[in-house]
């Protein structure tokens, strides 16, 4: 049975939260148009040429967000590109803000690959309800999600007691000197293929992981201390090419 | 026993520190462990690193004290969390953690339990750096302080996160770190263990063996109860032997010999105040001991342990 449920470009927030209730559905995906359609499509491709970097709009609008983006990496071009990205922004921003009520949208921008996204994870906050939004440009690989039933809690406690401070240091590593996590791990080949493969000692039945759609949006939970995260992974496709990547999380605490 | 200076406390500990985690562990003769902690005490060690919450570690101790009289030892302890968390997290805010009140009340208590005047350190466990400006822990650690009831402060990082420890040993506002240091993980001498001497700083080297890994231990499962059995799940367990006889080898040594080629490894660092092992029977104290006694490991065999580092 998937975990994963499709829903039409169109959708709204309501679609998304049914979905999202039922408690077999881990994510939903969203259909979008492809990059080459979008009006932005040029300024996706630039910023896919530029050094790999995350911006936290911290209460900046997205269309302020994008200007400073645009003053830093491209002497203030792509006007109108950043308008229409902005815009589609903001309307994502609203339709995850509808899923949580009293929430504001922590929203960000990644061109930079983290390699901990390829191990199964759950995305945390402190507040007790909240949901992630993901939306790849020009992303080959789409997210992976899997039930909590197919990762073995042990040995998956034990595995990431060892390796999340070592991920978190390598995230760190790659964003700063943008060195090849194969160089950077070449002591760890083992654990460097389960990236590579995603056959990790904690994963039940490797059949048993979705797929979204290349470039589709993406909502899945995230744990809280009052409810269970999605599990989900990063492609390997997605590598050599991260492409941007626009992260909405929206998290409150019920009234 | 060689002892160091344990920062700018001044305070000179032995260069090896009773490790008590596992004390209680299923299997251990209790006479046998109480009869180890009698014999390192006795045999120089006079630094203990202790749980407050492992009440069976808190009662052989204590039973170790009244038994021998005299000076008591230095007493590592660290501190118990509020919060159960896996992992270190940021979304854990430090007054939830370790609130204040909670340090003082556990901090009493256990020197009434250990029939101690002074704590030589109370240490905030899986530390993350968004809590030096956090709670009110590090007010009420200094209260204890001045009131003498400890000597230094102190803060404990998660296995082989070394970085959330950088911002407390610069900012003035800890007295000691500790942290994982071993032949797999040499994370720590990079720039951590620097920076303590800069700013005088102790430094606790934990799990030297990593956790048996650095042992002919590890030919065999451990057994349901141990906590490692589930730690050394079935890949971890094979990779990790695979790689310490590949450490062995590549020295000429048989496998028997890692345990004091890892010790003397973790002592070698001029920056490591003390190294926390645990001794649950009294053949561990003593072979530990004659490990230590042969002091740091030369520097050219240093290098040539620098490239089995594995988790770092």
């Amino acid at each position: 049975m998937t975990a994963l449920a499709s829903l039409p470009a169109d959708a709204g927030a309501e679609d998304a939260r049914r979905r999202l209730a039922d408690p077999a559905i881990e994510a939903v995906e969203i259909a979008a148009a492809p990059l080459d359609a979008q009006p932005f499509r040029d300024l996706v491709q630039a910023l896919k040429r530029a050094p790999g970097f995350r911006l936290d709009f911290r209460g900046q609008t997205p269309d302020e967000a994008l200007a400073l983006v645009a003053r830093q990496l491209f002497a203030g071009a792509f006007a109108a590109e950043r308008a229409s990205l902005a815009a589609e922004i903001e309307r994502l921003a609203a339709l995850a803000a509808a899923l949580v009520e009293g929430a504001r949208p922590q929203i960000a921008l990644r061109t930079y690959f983290a390699p901990g996204d390829l191990v199964w994870h759950v995305d945390r906050v402190a507040e007790r309800r909240a949901f992630r939004l993901l939306w790849p440009l020009g992303r080959p690989g789409g997210m992976r999600v899997t039930q909590a039933d197919n990762i073995d809690p042990g040995i998956y406690g034990a595995y990431m007691r060892r390796e999340h401070p070592l991920l978190c240091r390598l995230d760190t590593e790659v964003l700063r000197t943008g060195a090849p996590l194969e160089t950077l791990w070449a002591h760890r080949p083992a654990q460097l293929a389960a990236m590579t493969t995603g056959r990790f000692p904690f994963i039940v039945d490797p059949a048993r992981a979705w797929s979204v759609a290349p470039g589709a949006i993406s909502i899945h939970r995230v744990a809280t201390p009052a409810a269970q995260g999605t599990f989900h992974c990063s492609s390997w496709a997605n590598r050599h090419a991260p492409g941007v990547q626009i992260v909405i999380t929206v998290a409150a605490d019920p009234a | 026993m060689r002892m160091r200076r344990l920062g700018r406390t001044g305070i000179a500990v032995s260069e090896l520190t009773l490790g008590t985690t596992g004390l209680g562990r299923p299997g251990l003769d209790p006479a046998e462990a109480a009869q180890a902690v009698d014999l390192a005490l006795g045999s120089g060690i006079n630094t203990v690193e202790l749980a407050a919450a492992d009440r069976q570690a808190v009662s052989i101790l204590a039973e170790a004290i009244r038994a021998r009289g005299g000076a008591a030892p230095h007493v590592l302890c660290r501190a118990t969390s509020r919060v159960a968390f896996d992992l270190p997290s940021p979304h854990v805010h430090a007054g939830d953690a370790y609130p204040g009140a909670a340090l003082r009340t556990e901090t009493e208590q256990l020197l009434r339990d250990l029939g101690v005047e002074r704590l030589a350190l109370v240490q905030l466990h899986a530390w993350c750096p968004e809590w030096l400006d956090e709670g009110d822990w590090l007010e009420t650690l200094l209260s204890l302080r001045q009131e003498g009831k400890i000597a230094a402060i102190g803060v404990s990082l998660f296995d082989h996160d070394v970085p959330a420890g950088l911002d407390a040993v610069a900012s003035g506002r800890i007295d000691c770190v500790q942290l994982m240091y071993n032949l797999f993980d040499q994370a720590a001498a990079e720039e951590i263990l620097p920076l303590c001497r800069r700013h005088d700083v102790g430094a606790v080297a934990r799990s030297p063996l990593y956790f048996g890994g650095l042992s002919p231990r590890l030919a065999q499962p451990f057994p349901a109860g141990d906590w490692r059995a589930a730690y050394f799940f079935d890949s971890h367990r094979r990779e990790t032997r695979a790689r310490a006889e590949a450490i062995a080898a590549s020295l000429g040594l048989p496998i028997d010999a890692l345990p004091a080629l890892a010790l003397r490894f973790a002592l070698s660092h001029p920056a490591v105040t003390t190294v926390a092992v645990g001794m649950h029977r009294p053949d561990h104290v003593a072979a530990n001991l004659a490990a230590a006694a042969e002091g740091p490991l030369p520097a050219e065999t240093l290098e040539r342990l620098a490239g089995h580092r594995w988790l770092s």
